[in-house]
């Protein structure tokens, strides 16, 4: 290797070093903030806001609003004009007022959370969040324009706080993901600039919740996915009811969610209010594992599998799901989906070393 | 039942809040007439009608490119007149354009927020010109007004009545805050040359055309305020002569300082000679010191309203005291003074009064030779006139009588409006009109004793002054005067043929003196009012009024600063400063103490709730449950396994007395005092047990 191929090799891997360095630091630096944000406002489910939570910074608006403040100072005592001097003060008065009027605004805020629903990566899931009483701050709501942003997202949603309203307030703010998988809700950040815009007052909040990405769906008709049900297994599930078909009439049960409406009885629900289904003794034909051969991508397979699990649970067919890892016996509902399509996010994911990895991954990637 | 809130695009308030913020820019361009020419203030006002005929619908408005243009031509014309009306009218002219042109194209947030700093800016602009106590409190109003249509348009849904509430405690609040930073931050001298305005310049000029002083005598505006310490330091009537400009170059018609004179004093300045009228306060103050207690001269404070000029008045002759002057005033070798920067606002000055001193010719020849030219042909029958009086007087004294004597006896009468005198002015005047203003009298008598060969100037200023209190003097326009020097042994004497015509001038003032000719300084009807009894009390008050807001507010200055402190705490050092300003920062820390954290109101509960209330916090406190939003019932089940037995017994006790009385039917009525007593009871037991 001659001295000049040298000395190139060693500035890139310089470079590289580097690089990896800067990362390392943003990384260190993450986590320190993120530390240092759990002990200061530690996750709940449910905040009220305090002294503690609550960041304050003049806005740009605030600072132009300073900047005028000590022009006219200047201009006034360049004129030797007491007026201007005095109006600046009355300025700066102001604006050191209103640090505290918005700052007691915010502090009038609590909301809590509400149970995230799973989605599916690349679709809009909503979390809401209830305006709630402030438990120190009974009688004076918040007000204003409330922007509720990710912490590691730029876009961000407002709300208008309305304290006349009987009803309780909620806000819900879209999330987004690109990768299936489990994560924990990323902090919220919650900005208001009531009364007067000056100044900005947030704060960051965990609400200690996971949200469940589910893989994307993907049709691709090409690809085998329904296994004939195993005899084996029917015979041991033969004792089991269903409701599936429509041969014997068993029994009544409670309805559950996803249950197809046509066995409701629907007498029954006029009568007395309470949701019933007939359930059915016949052993049900259409029962089937859904699976893939292992052959194909892992993540094309899972999104294909997806797709299939909503179909099927749409039709209301009973169903089991078989790849790799999983095995999940035939049923039919809405938990019964959920169970196969949490099972199919959480399926090989990769190693996380903390939560924050996911995000900042993603983040770049978008 | 629950209000799912969508995403806000933009607030409802925004077309009221702009509608606001262009009331707010129509009533400043109304007042900002002085400074802003008449096709700005009409493009301002065309702005603000497209903005309220677009008030429901931004469809209206003209599109961008339009603007643009009309930005492009705006520009264009502010360039033209620029020239004529200076470098600040023409930025306060492109201040107001700029507004203008955004307020029809106004759509955003930050739109709104930079008119919102640019009307600020304009405020502050109107207290260039209007300084009055009524100025303030309107442009205090239009503040409010314009952080009402902040508030309105950061509250969405709040509705404008507790907006205003919230801006009106918001103002009254800061009023405290911004007074306090007003008495203790340090007043600074101006910290740089600032651009003045051209049209604006008031009161005398720094040339003179004889009937020019008679125009300014029409006006009653005030020229400027003295005060003197005690009523007895106050000069007697014919000694109120405030000089003001040396005039000393004449063109045959008329007046002016002279271009010799202003190289002489530019050459003066950098050779760092001490002009003679500081010698002289040196000399004073030696003396004083010398003589221990026997003072020659006398110091006091004027406030002087803004003439957008350099020059400044003062008794003849005083020192200024540069020491307490937030403004540099120097001292010429003409005996007259100018300030550093032109006067744009009411301020204090301070003087020495030097009664007794003569005026002396500091530069030799200089002076003897600037002041013996005339113009080579004119007047020529004064000239030959003078020649003959020459021969009859010999001395310059005896000469300077002479001319006196000669207005004195001639049957000269004292006229505001004379007839003009276009050719030959002195000899028209001196010889044929015989009526005149101070002016032509004062440009007559100078002519004569140059013709004379006598060295002699022309100095105006004013002469007189109204007494507002015993110790305080005004002197307003129509005060203004003018008067010869005349240099006789090395020495300026001053002459003022005006008192020979009319001495009534000197003694009661200007409208005694022409009353006595026949005739009245401001006629019709307004005249008339102004005799009236009520109309005086009302001016006079109204006076006092000005007086007491230029003095302490406008004319607050870093003296003034030193005097009120030192009244609080006594000698002023270091140790005490750094205290008045922690002090000043404590003070503010408890205004804002005051104001968010008020004082816990009396509860309206009743008084065993109170006791019941306040049992339950010391069984929080003892045993570290806490009750949250758990009822009585609900709590004691919770709390009960922490406590011991008696202390169960007695809260359990306590709980039902609660339950009892707050929620029966029939309330407790008359057993109300009994049921304390028993709570009372029960809480002074619970705490025994407690401590146990």
């Amino acid at each position: 290797m001659s001295n000049a191929a040298k000395h190139e090799f060693k500035q890139k891997q310089n470079t590289s070093i580097r690089a990896r360095l800067s990362h390392r630091r943003k990384a260190i630096l993450s986590t320190m903030l993120s530390r240092w944000l759990d002990k200061r406002i530690p996750p709940a489910s449910q905040h009220s806001l305090t002294l503690n939570s609550i960041f304050v910074l003049p806005t740009g608006f605030g600072w132009s609003f300073i900047i005028m403040a000590l022009c006219l100072f200047l201009l006034g005592t360049n004129y030797q004009n007491n007026l201007m001097v005095l109006l600046s003060y009355i300025l700066l008065s102001v604006m050191l007022l209103t640090l505290f009027y918005t700052h007691q605004n915010f502090a009038r805020l609590a909301v809590k959370s509400q149970p995230i629903a799973p989605f599916h990566c690349h679709q809009t899931g909503t979390f809401q969040l209830a305006v709630i009483k402030h438990h120190a701050q009974q009688d004076k709501p918040c007000k204003g324009n409330l922007v509720a942003r990710w912490f590691d997202t730029k876009e961000q949603v407002s709300f208008i706080l309305n304290a006349e309203e009987k009803s309780q307030q909620r806000l819900s703010v879209p999330i987004k993901r690109s990768k299936r998988g489990k994560y924990p809700l990323p902090r919220l950040t919650l900005a208001c600039d009531f009364p007067l815009g000056l100044f900005k007052c947030w704060t960051h909040l965990d609400f200690d919740a996971d949200i469940l990405v589910y893989p994307q769906p993907l049709q691709d008709e090409a690809i085998q996915v329904a296994l004939p049900f195993d005899e084996s297994e029917q015979s041991k599930n033969d004792t089991t009811t269903s409701s599936h078909s429509s041969t014997d009439f068993h029994s009544l049960s409670d309805y559950k969610a996803g249950e197809p409406l046509n066995r409701v009885v629907w007498k029954q629900v006029a009568k007395s209010g309470d949701w019933v289904v007939k359930q059915f003794s016949d052993p049900i034909n259409e029962k089937y594992y859904l699976s893939v051969d292992n052959q194909i991508d892992v993540e094309r397979a899972i999104s294909i599998l997806t797709h299939h699990v909503i179909e099927q649970s749409k039709n209301g067919n009973q169903f089991g799901l078989q790849y790799r890892s999983i095995d999940i016996s035939p049923h039919y509902g809405d938990s019964h989906t959920h169970q196969c399509l949490k099972a199919l996010s959480l399926l090989n994911l990769p190693q996380r070393t903390y939560p924050n990895d996911a995000f900042s991954a993603e983040a770049a990637s978008s | 039942m629950i209000a799912l809130l969508k995403p806000s695009a933009l607030s409802s308030h925004q077309p009221i809040s702009y509608f606001m913020l262009a009331i707010a820019y129509g009533v400043l361009l109304l007042t900002l007439t002085e400074e802003l020419m008449i096709w700005v203030i009409i493009l301002g006002l065309c702005a603000i009608v497209v903005r309220t005929v677009s008030f429901e619908k931004s469809s209206h408005l003209p599109n961008a490119r339009t603007v643009n243009l009309l930005a492009v031509l705006s520009l264009f014309a502010l360039t033209w007149f620029g020239f004529s009306i200076g470098l600040l009218n023409s930025m306060i002219n492109l201040l107001a354009i700029a507004f203008a042109l955004k307020l029809m194209l106004l759509d955003s947030k930050r739109d709104f927020h930079l008119l919102f700093c640019t009307s600020l800016f304009l405020i502050g602009c109107g207290f260039i010109s209007a300084l009055s106590v009524i100025a303030w409190l309107g442009y205090l109003g239009v503040l409010l007004f314009l952080l009402l249509s902040l508030a309105y348009y950061h509250g969405p849904v709040t509705p404008l009545k507790s907006s205003a509430k919230f801006v009106g405690t918001l103002v009254i609040q800061s009023i405290p805050i911004a007074a306090l930073l007003f008495l203790v931050m340090p007043q600074l001298p101006p910290l740089w040359q600032m651009p003045t305005s051209k049209s604006q310049q008031t009161g005398l000029s720094d040339t003179v055309t004889p009937g020019d002083i008679a125009s300014l005598a029409k006006s009653s505006e005030l020229a400027f305020t003295a005060t003197f310490p005690s009523a007895s330091a106050v000069p007697e009537p014919q000694q109120r002569y405030w000089r003001a400009l040396v005039m000393e170059d004449f063109n045959g018609k008329t007046w002016s300082i002279g271009q010799k004179r202003k190289q002489a004093e530019r050459q003066l300045a950098t050779m760092r000679r001490t002009p003679p009228l500081l010698l002289l306060a040196n000399t004073a103050e030696n003396e004083e010191s010398d003589e221990s207690g026997i003072s020659e001269t006398k110091s006091y404070e004027m406030i002087v309203e803004p003439t957008k000029q350099n020059w400044l008045f003062a008794l003849e002759l005083s020192a200024p005291n540069n020491g307490k002057n937030n403004i540099t005033v120097n001292a010429q070798f003409d005996y007259t003074l100018r300030t550093s920067t032109p006067l744009m606002s009411k301020k204090s000055f301070y003087f020495d009064y030097l009664p007794n001193a003569p005026v002396t010719n500091p530069v030799g020849e200089f002076e003897r030779q600037l002041n013996s030219l005339l113009p080579a042909t004119s007047n020529q029958e004064t000239r030959q006139w003078v020649s003959s009086l020459k021969q009859a007087n010999p001395t310059p004294r005896g000469l300077a009588s002479a001319i006196m004597n000669y207005f004195k006896q001639q049957g000269f009468t004292y006229t505001l409006e004379p007839n003009a005198m276009p050719v030959d002015p002195i000899d028209r005047f001196i010889f044929e009109e015989k009526a005149g203003f101070c002016a032509h009298y004062a440009s007559a008598m100078t002519f004569a004793l140059r013709a004379g060969g006598v060295p002699a100037r022309m100095v105006t200023g004013y002469q007189g002054g109204e007494q507002l209190d015993d110790n305080v003097l005004q002197v307003r326009q129509y005060d203004a005067h003018a008067w010869v020097e005349a240099l006789i042994d090395d020495t300026w004497v001053r002459y003022d043929p005006t008192s020979m015509v009319a001495p009534s001038r000197l003694q009661y003032g200007i409208e005694q003196a022409l009353a006595e000719f026949g005739e009245k300084r401001t006629d019709g009807l307004l005249g008339d009012l102004r005799e009236g009894a009520l109309f005086t009390t009302l001016q006079n008050w109204m006076r006092q009024m000005d007086y007491q807001w230029s003095k302490w507010i406008l004319g607050f200055d870093a003296n003034k600063q030193k005097d009120l402190l030192e009244d609080l705490l006594g000698q002023i050092t270091t140790k005490k400063m750094t205290a008045v300003f922690l002090a000043t920062l404590s003070i503010v820390g408890v205004i804002l103490l005051v104001y968010f954290f008020p004082i816990q109101r009396q509860s309206t509960l009743p008084k065993y709730h109170r006791i019941y209330l306040n049992a339950l916090s010391a069984i929080e406190k003892h045993s570290g449950v806490e009750r949250q939003y758990l009822s009585p019932r609900e709590y004691l089940n919770k709390v009960s396994s922490h406590l011991n037995e008696n202390t169960q017994k007695i809260l359990s006790e306590m709980t039902l007395l609660f339950i009892e009385s707050s929620y029966s039917r029939e309330g407790i009525g008359d057993d109300k005092a009994k049921v304390t007593l028993k709570m009372k009871h029960h809480n002074r037991a619970l705490k025994k047990s407690l401590r146990q």
